[in-house]
């Protein structure tokens, strides 16, 4: 089975040619053919079971080629030989003629096939790129870890870990309505692609629990001459009254303070700036991995929050930089962080649990994404914090928002107390007004 | 003659399948997001971002400095690989003309080289293959002169381009095997004397250590990289 499939990838013809060599140098090639043949076949043994001890995939077999290649020219020499000792030389030269064209005919056929169904994936992300051009911000998901989709379609594009790349699998329809919900503020449309047999059912927008209109089937690509796979086109759209209700309000006005009602966040205007012994504490971290912007004790860091950074994602070289920058987008003083890896500003006091609206406001001054996350335990945070993102957004260079993200920290059974988290996972922002609210009335009977 | 018709007949043929075929490997694009990325950031900057990430430079920091030239990424890393492409037909002419001492055999190894499906797959996308596969061959030709004329530059021909293989993909480093082997056997059937086969082995691994030396400072390669190269290698080894 292994060798059937070894001579799938180099090719039948020239693996039968070259072993078509081989019988026929030793039967009757010369001395010199004949210990020529022995130290090829001698070095393919060899070769061959180094790798299939040692290594699994079938590309590294493929520089055997080189070894059979010399075999494929001299059998048809011998050949060429042999026939002319018994039918003459015209015969012999025709017949040998033939052989090799043939070989070389089905090489040809091989390389030069019309195989439409191999540029499925090519073609399907030149189609999502000519359907994005009519969106402002478009966005692309797609699973399956097949990085030519961004590569081809060159739209903002991101590859969700944790989502099963198999439809059969149970997890993959909850996984993905919730990775969905998280994207909702990535863009006014998000792609959606991924590689299914054929035969499965398309999925609709009830099954992940989506609004009317808001998931739509757009196009199947076909992958095989069999029509076994396929590559299927969806389109997510949040929709306007979906940003209205639980998603960002594109306006640069901030929300009104006190219809808000109680901020549960400390010094969410980061108006006070910490005393030196609490601004240690809210860069040890980052200190602690050798950041030396962080060490600066002329920075200013804002009381009741803390900066860290996920593990091994930044390091003593790397260039980020956080801290108070004035004047702020209102008031004195707002929040500046930049950064080329994930960079997280957290509040440091829990929130009981409850269902709350975050918002924010925002002056990106780099095109830069920035993930909402929640820290959650169930009770106090001593060890073993889970964390959940309510929200992935996309800023491009210059842009001024304000957001308004719902945090359904309630729903979560295991889930006492909270801290909120902003993950500037690339770019350069200044963040200001930040407010977690009890959510409304009307937005408490939504969720 | 042979040569370059050799060298133009595979050129053309994997141009147009490269016309015909434009899909890119998957890794074939992750080699072009490395090269990218290395172009951006410096290289040294990249290793140290990507310490388990490490692939074999010499493709990578090819397309990388072909970025740096104001190449576009795709269309630097396939020309090269069409041209080293078109290349080992050549070499395999050579290889075929020296084993077997048949000028026919040859032409047809090259022209049946020029044709394989599988090397002009590998030609026609940015991967690391064809120049591993071009320095495997170039390796088995030095072996070839030298066993047929044991002087000192094969043998460092050899090392040399053992250490370039190795670049191009770790098990390139099997080469060393077949040098050893091959001198072996060669001193063993005394067609080469014991004092000259030392001389050899010493002149192939002075070359492998002087590659090997400037292709660390050529490529910024980190020397805990190839340790744990080495480490993981014995690893499995062990396992298996």
């Amino acid at each position: 089975m292994f060798l059937f499939h070894l001579s799938e990838k180099l090719f039948e013809p020239i693996v039968i040619a070259a072993l078509l060599g081989w019988g026929l140098v030793f039967w009757r090639g010369t001395a010199r053919e004949k210990y020529a043949a022995t130290a090829i076949g001698a070095l393919l043994v060899w070769m061959i079971a180094w790798r299939y001890a040692l290594v699994g995939t079938r590309r590294y077999f493929s520089v055997l080629i080189l070894l059979l290649l010399p075999m494929c020219g001299i059998a048809f020499c011998v050949l060429h030989r042999l026939i002319r000792e018994r039918l003459g030389g015209k015969i012999a030269a025709r017949i040998s003629v033939l052989l090799f064209a043939l070989l070389l005919l089905g090489c040809i056929l091989k390389t030069f096939r019309p195989a439409p169904y191999s540029q499925a994936l090519q073609a399907a992300s030149e189609w999502i790129q000519a359907e994005s051009e009519r969106y402002r911000s478009p966005a692309l998901i797609y699973l399956g870890g097949d990085c030519r989709i961004e590569y081809y379609s060159r739209i903002a594009t991101v590859a969700p870990a944790g989502v099963p790349h198999e439809i059969p699998n149970p997890d993959f329809i909850p996984l993905l309505s919730r990775t969905l919900r998280q994207y909702q503020y990535y863009g006014d449309i998000l792609f959606f692609v991924f590689k299914t047999p054929a035969r499965a059912p398309l999925l609709t927008g009830e099954e992940l629990e989506l609004g009317s209109g808001q998931w739509q089937f757009l196009k199947r690509f076909r992958m095989d001459k069999r029509n076994r796979y396929e590559l299927r086109v969806y389109a997510y759209t949040p929709g306007p009254e979906a940003g209205a209700a639980k998603g960002m309000l594109r306006s640069s006005t901030p929300p009104p303070a006190d219809e808000a009602g109680r901020n549960w966040l400390k010094n969410g205007d980061f108006e006070q700036a910490a005393a030196p012994r609490e601004r240690a504490q809210i860069v040890k971290i980052l200190a602690g991995r050798g950041l030396s912007y962080f060490c600066d004790e002329n920075l200013m860091m804002p009381e009741g929050w803390r900066l860290t950074a996920p593990p091994y994602e930044l390091k003593p070289y790397d260039a980020a930089q956080a801290g108070l920058v004035s004047p702020g987008l209102s008031g004195t003083y707002a929040f500046g962080m930049r950064t080329d890896k994930t960079l997280v500003l957290y509040s440091y006091e829990a929130v009981n649990c409850g269902n709350y609206e975050l918002t924010f406001s925002l002056e990106s001054i780099r095109e830069s994404r920035l993930a909402i996350i929640v820290y959650y335990a169930e009770s106090a945070f001593s060890a073993g914090l889970q964390e959940n993102t309510y929200g992935v957004l996309r800023f491009d260079a210059n842009e001024k928002r304000t957001c308004r993200i719902p945090i359904q920290i309630k729903a979560i059974p295991s889930a006492g107390m909270f801290r909120i988290g902003f993950a500037l996972e690339y770019g350069e922002i200044t963040l200001d007004q930040v407010k977690l609210t009890l959510a409304s009335p009307e937005l408490q009977a939504q969720q | 003659m042979i040569l370059p018709f050799l060298f133009l007949l595979s050129g053309t043929v994997r141009i147009l399948a490269r016309i015909l075929h434009p899909t890119l490997d998957r890794d074939a694009i992750d080699y072009l997001n490395i090269a990218t990325e290395m172009a951006r950031i410096s290289r040294a900057h990249f290793y140290l971002e990507n310490p388990l990430n490490w692939i074999p430079p010499f493709y990578v920091q090819l397309v990388g400095l072909g970025i740096n030239c104001g190449f576009p990424a795709e269309g630097f890393g396939v020309g090269v690989n069409l041209f080293l492409g078109a290349l080992l037909p050549v070499v395999l002419f050579l290889i075929a003309e020296k084993l077997f001492q048949n000028r026919a055999a040859a032409v047809l190894t090259g022209v049946s080289a020029a044709f394989a499906p599988v090397l002009i797959d590998f030609s026609i996308g940015a991967l690391r293959e064809p120049s591993y596969f071009l320095f495997f061959a170039l390796f088995f030709y030095a072996l070839l002169r030298m066993l047929e004329s044991p002087r000192w530059y094969w043998a460092a021909g050899c090392g040399a381009f053992t250490m370039l293989a190795y670049f191009c993909r770790f098990e390139g480093l099997e080469t060393a095997v077949f040098f050893l082997a091959a001198i072996a056997w060669a001193a063993v059937n005394r067609t080469i004397a014991v004092p000259r086969a030392l001389l050899l082995t010493l002149s192939n691994l002075l070359a492998m250590a002087a590659t090997l030396v400037v292709g660390i400072y050529l490529f910024v390669i980190p020397l805990a990289f190839l340790g744990r190269q080495f480490f993981r290698l014995s690893c499995r080894i062990a396992n298996w």
